[in-house]
């Protein structure tokens, strides 16, 4: 096993890294470490945040620095074996998904950027289950891969102003979900009924870090008529 | 029992400490800008210190009491009259029903705080009645203060606890104690205390040399989500690509152009910007009480020094508490 760095990024906030690229396996240690930290937590901790390859955990001045990173590092130490790779820590989902140009906007551009027709990029988005590696750059956005190599394509060279809510969207080897109108620079592919981000519900994010997402075509008609 | 915004100013909302525990969701932890600010105008008013309180941005705030109110005001930015009585600062403030408490311009700092006694009756969204306008969360309707808000006090002000200030003749009342000021904001340099962030290895010679030794200006592309900074440039000494990880309000990234970022309270819950540095905690409150156009200095310290820093504030919020239980 690698030995992860441990560094503070606040003087209350301490991130273990184990890798510093995208891999599952380094995302399931994290969220391995991020479920041991929260059924157990120790004195002093406020919350955990899991990213693709690292762990950040904040605490009050309750707790010294020092514990905690000892702590940390001992933790993760001994989880390290305990680590089921063949199975997902998360839910399975099924998120419906409809893959008409005029709510994919960018099919054209992506279906002459890879060559590739309207039907065979829904099959290849289709085709796989996308890991959640971690929720960020705005609140319920599900970081989500490993897209299939044929449908990687790079991110628009200037961002749109106004992505959609719902806009199901790829770039390079990942996939997400627009949970609200924002600025953007993925390729939009697609659109959801599902709401992704909800502050009346508990969790306020449909997906988690850890949770195992496919995607299922809808007809427009379908995505209209959704509840 | 309330008051109501005749003006907003530069810009006011409804901040508390903080929205903790859902920075796994994406939601950034927000609240005031300089937290320790505003913990202080909550104590002064016998509040709990994370109790919602209005955050004014420079001068301009008009503010209309619709009842008698006890309140407080701590931070910079602004001065504040009630017609032409001057109200100080860090003191606790009886204020007359149908008074109006107007800002003016203060070259000293960046944000005052106004806290009422019991605090301000506001929907807290998941746990929080900060304002975060990026998703339109808490504080009134998500969004910043416009004139003609009301906000209404959470209970009745204890009249009789009035007899304990100073009474001046327009029946203001001031209380004879202060609170000590925890940092000094200044109108020229301001020294902030930094360490060298998770990626200052992988900048070149000459970006590591200049982030502290070098002076930086806060752009007027400011906000509360984070400071950009003008001056010299950073490179890496080798383009990687980076994955996002978590950041937090003090980190110093770096963009693709080379300019730094201060990330402030409505930054972001991950990144995937190279952090050059990352400021002491103690001196958060003094970056956001230094406005755009002022000048800042990053000054090297140790990890063990930026938690002394750390701690000291710490030591003096509840000094400062225990101090006032005292004065009844």
């Amino acid at each position: 096993m690698l030995i992860p760095r441990i560094y503070n990024i606040h003087d209350q906030a301490i991130t273990i890294e184990f890798s510093a690229a995208i891999s599952e396996a380094t995302n399931l240690q994290v969220i391995a470490l991020q479920h041991a930290i929260e059924s157990n937590p120790f004195k002093g901790f406020i919350e955990c945040v899991p990213a693709y390859g690292s762990l950040t955990v904040y605490f009050s001045e309750q707790v010294s620095t020092a514990a905690v990173r000892s702590w940390l590092s001992d933790l993760s130490a001994q989880i390290s074996d305990t680590i089921d790779h063949s199975s997902t820590p998360g839910r399975k989902i099924s998120i419906p998904v409809c893959y008409d140009p005029s709510l994919g906007v960018d099919l054209p551009w992506v279906s002459s950027h890879l060559n590739l027709s309207l039907e065979e990029i829904i099959s290849l988005h289709t085709s796989v289950a996308y890991r959640v590696y971690m929720i960020g750059f705005i609140p319920g956005f599900p970081y989500m891969g490993t897209l299939p190599e044929q449908l990687e394509v790079p991110r628009k060279q200037t961002p749109s102003l106004k992505i959609p809510m719902g806009s199901v969207a790829i770039a390079g080897k990942q996939t997400g979900i627009y949970p609200a109108e924002v600025p953007g620079g993925w390729q939009v592919i697609g659109r959801t009924p599902l709401k992704m981000f909800d502050t009346s519900t508990s969790p306020c994010s449909f997906l988690n870090a850890g949770d195992l997402v496919t995607f299922m075509p809808i007809t427009l008609d379908a995505f209209n008529q959704y509840p | 029992m309330s008051i109501t915004i005749l003006k907003p100013g530069m810009m006011s909302s409804v901040q508390d400490l903080g929205r903790w525990g859902f920075q796994q969701y994406g939601v950034p932890i927000g609240g005031a800008m300089d937290k320790v600010s505003a913990a202080l105008a909550n104590i002064i008013c016998g509040n709990d210190e994370n109790e919602a309180v209005i955050e004014m941005t420079l001068h301009g705030t008009s503010i209309m009491f619709n009842e008698a109110a006890f309140c407080a005001i701590v931070g910079g930015g602004c001065k504040a009259y009630i017609d032409d009585v001057e109200l100080p600062f860090n003191r606790l403030l009886w204020i007359p029903a149908f008074s109006i408490i107007k800002t003016t311009a203060n070259l000293q700092g960046c944000r005052s705080y106004l806290s009422v006694s019991g605090g301000f009756n506001v929907k807290k969204i998941m746990g929080s009645g900060s304002t975060y306008t990026p998703s339109g969360i808490g504080g009134i309707n998500g969004r910043n203060l416009i004139t003609g808000d009301m906000l209404a006090f959470k209970r009745e002000q204890n009249l009789h606890a009035a007899s304990n200030l100073h009474m001046l003749p327009s029946g203001v009342g001031i209380s004879h104690w202060h609170t000590a000021e925890l940092f000094a904001a200044t109108p020229d340099v301001a020294i902030v205390h930094a360490i060298k962030g998770p990626e200052f290895d992988r900048f070149n010679a000459a970006s590591q040399e200049d982030i502290f030794n070098s002076m930086f200006t806060i752009s007027s592309q400011s906000n509360r989500m984070g400071y950009r900074l003008e001056g010299k440039k950073f490179t890496l000494e080798h383009k990687a690509e980076m994955v996002s990880t978590a950041v937090t309000a003090g980190i110093v990234q770096v963009t693709h152009e080379g300019d730094p970022i201060i990330l402030m309270a409505d930054a972001q819950t991950t990144g995937g910007y190279p952090r050059i540095a990352r400021i002491c905690a103690a001196d958060i409150s003094l970056l956001a009480q230094t406005r755009p156009g002022v000048k800042i200095q990053f000054k090297e310290i140790r990890e063990e020094e930026s938690l002394m820093r750390y701690n000291r504030i710490v030591e003096a919020m509840k000094r400062v508490k225990v101090g006032l239980s005292n004065t009844g």
